[in-house]
């Protein structure tokens, strides 16, 4: 089980001040549980799965899987980043088998591995293409297989469908929401998509900005595969929008450590 | 392809063409040889050249020399490189002392070079047959003065290729298990190796400058850099022209073949 305990983290900014980019958050999740979290850019999303990550220490707080702390990336936790992250001087296929070779699974092993998750995206023919000769997309599926082949417990994905057009996103978002059903990884997932979020999540977590903090969670207990154009469906759609919106956030998010720090740090905007 | 070579090969033809008009017109075999006269010289490369050896004796000792200490600069300055890449607080440490030693002409260092080791060289201390007599013209001086001149742009090189490693590439690999040593042998390696090469084929280029160079101060008694000195000595003019068109085409090639490499082994798709 992840647990994230009352993590905060600041970061130097020009060297002097510091400025908060996530305060207090507190987010378990069970095992196989997928997350998203939405959020304005800004919020501090990608700082929280760099976190989980192992990337970087919390300033405060705690993160914890199966009760170990995390203090170092590990290949348990794989993190599928929002840029472009392939090796270019490695063909598509050893960029997703790079993870296997540096756990000592057997060339072959890790070839037929490799092959069944570049199916799993697509990309099976691409095999012996460098990341040059993808599209942005392309690569973007490249980086998730690589990420699921060391077949990690806890899978984190920063926006990986935001380059991807609506038919290949949506093939992905289907393939992932099978692929979470039958293997049952801890998921979080960030994304702007508040409709993908609502696709996929067994809850979605909203992050308000400056500085980031946990707003309102909502279960989505709506039948599997969901139904996009149920009333349900955008009944949830909706309500997550409104929380999202700049005039709601102040009313959800006046809390009154807010002003403490602003006073402790007047620059941390 | 010949229209391009046409248009490589055109200056050169014309310079010579203007070389054997001024020699004919000079007519002073002393200030400007023929073409003819130098030519004859290339064209017998294995003819001993007044007392100093055939040509390509001397342009074997000058390449083997060049090679060993070439091998040498890469084999300190290829490590400490990728160290100091790795480490900014080891880079501080040493960074005082790198740009204090850079800027030194790599010949100044000559004179103490034979102070220190004299004529000595490395047959002196192998039992070699007596075929191998080419190894006896070695010397540690001439070896270590390649060694300092290739040293720093490999070693600068490879700190850079480090350095522009994107640091998601790092990152992303890290998450999917590298450690140091992983780290360093499947990422870090491979993905500054562009750069690397760069300063090998530098390193290699200003290493052969220098070596020529040093052959023709005191205390040389072979090599390229020696023959072009010794015949200007003895005012043959013509060999002192073969000699620099030699010096000028193993430059040329070496460079040639570590860009081939270049290509060969980090072609410009697999960059970053
Ligand atoms: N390395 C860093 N140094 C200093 N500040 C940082 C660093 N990384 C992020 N920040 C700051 O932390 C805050 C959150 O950044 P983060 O990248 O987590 O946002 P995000 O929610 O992922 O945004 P987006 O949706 O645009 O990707 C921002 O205000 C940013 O300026
Ligand atoms: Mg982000």
């Amino acid at each position: 089980m992840l647990r994230i305990d009352q993590v905060s983290k600041a970061y130097m900014a020009d060297g002097t001040r510091a400025r908060t980019a996530l305060r207090d958050i507190t987010l378990h999740a069970e095992p196989g549980e997928f997350i998203c979290v939405v959020g304005m850019s800004g919020c501090g999303k990608t700082t929280l799965l760099r976190l989980v990550a192992g990337l970087e220490q919390p300033s405060s707080g705690r993160i914890t899987l199966n009760a170990e702390l995390i203090d170092r990336p590990h290949p348990e936790r794989t993190l599928v980043f929002q840029e472009y992250a392939l090796f270019p001087w490695r063909t598509v296929l050893h960029n997703v088998t790079f993870g296997l070779e540096l756990k000592n699974v057997g060339r072959r092993a890790a070839t037929r591995q490799g092959i069944h998750y570049l199916k799993l995206v697509g990309l099976d023919s691409f095999r012996h293409h460098r990341p040059h000769e993808l599209s942005g997309g392309m690569r973007q599926r490249v980086a998730l297989a690589r990420a699921l082949a060391v077949e990690p417990e806890v899978l984190l994905m920063d926006e990986p469908f935001g380059a991807l057009d609506a038919l290949t996103r949506g093939r992905l978002q289907q393939e992932l929401a099978e692929l979470q059903q039958r293997e049952g990884r801890t998921v979080l997932f960030v994304t702007h998509s508040i409709m993908e979020a609502v696709f996929l999540a067994d809850r979605i977590v909203v992050l308000h900005p400056e500085p980031g903090r946990i707003g309102a969670t909502y279960e989505v207990d709506l039948p599997c595969p969901r139904d996009l154009k149920s009333t349900d469906f955008q009944g949830l759609c909706e309500r997550i929008e409104a929380d999202l919106s700049p005039g709601t956030q102040g009313a959800s998010g006046s809390n009154p450590t807010d002003q403490g720090t602003a006073r402790r740090n007047p620059c941390n905007i | 392809m010949p229209a391009r070579f046409l248009t490589r090969a055109a200056l050169p033809c014309l310079l010579l063409a203007l070389w054997q008009a001024l020699a004919l017109w000079i007519d002073s075999p002393t200030v400007l040889p023929g073409v003819e006269a130098v030519a004859q010289v290339l064209a017998h490369p294995f003819q001993p050249i007044l007392i100093t050896g055939s040509l390509i004796y001397n342009l074997l000792v000058s390449l083997l020399r060049v090679i060993c200490g070439f091998v040498l600069a890469a084999a300190l300055a290829v490590p400490l490189g990728l160290l100091l890449g790795m480490s900014p607080r080891t880079e501080r440490l040493f960074e005082s002392l790198i740009e204090l030693l850079r800027p030194v002409p790599p010949l100044a260092w000559v004179p103490l070079l034979l102070t220190w080791f004299g004529l000595a060289g490395p047959a002196e201390y192998l039992p070699l047959p007596r075929e191998w007599a080419v190894l006896e013209s070695l010397k540690f001086s001439m070896i270590a003065v390649i060694t300092i001149g290739a040293f720093f742009p490999i070693l600068l090189n490879t700190i850079q290729g480090v350095r522009n490693q994107p640091r998601i590439c790092i990152e992303s690999a890290r998450t999917l298990g590298a450690r140091r040593t992983t780290l360093l042998a499947k990422v870090i390696l491979p993905g500054s190796l562009p750069f690397l090469m760069t300063g090998l084929r530098i390193g290699m280029g200003i290493g052969w400058m220098c070596l020529v160079a040093a052959e023709m101060l005191p205390g040389s008694s072979s090599g390229l850099g020696y023959l072009v000195w010794y015949a200007y000595e003895l005012m043959h003019t013509e060999i002192i022209l073969a000699g620099i068109l030699i010096i000028g085409m193993v430059g040329l090639l070496l460079d040639q073949g570590f860009r081939f490499l270049e290509t060969r082994l980090c072609p410009p798709t697999t960059r970053i």
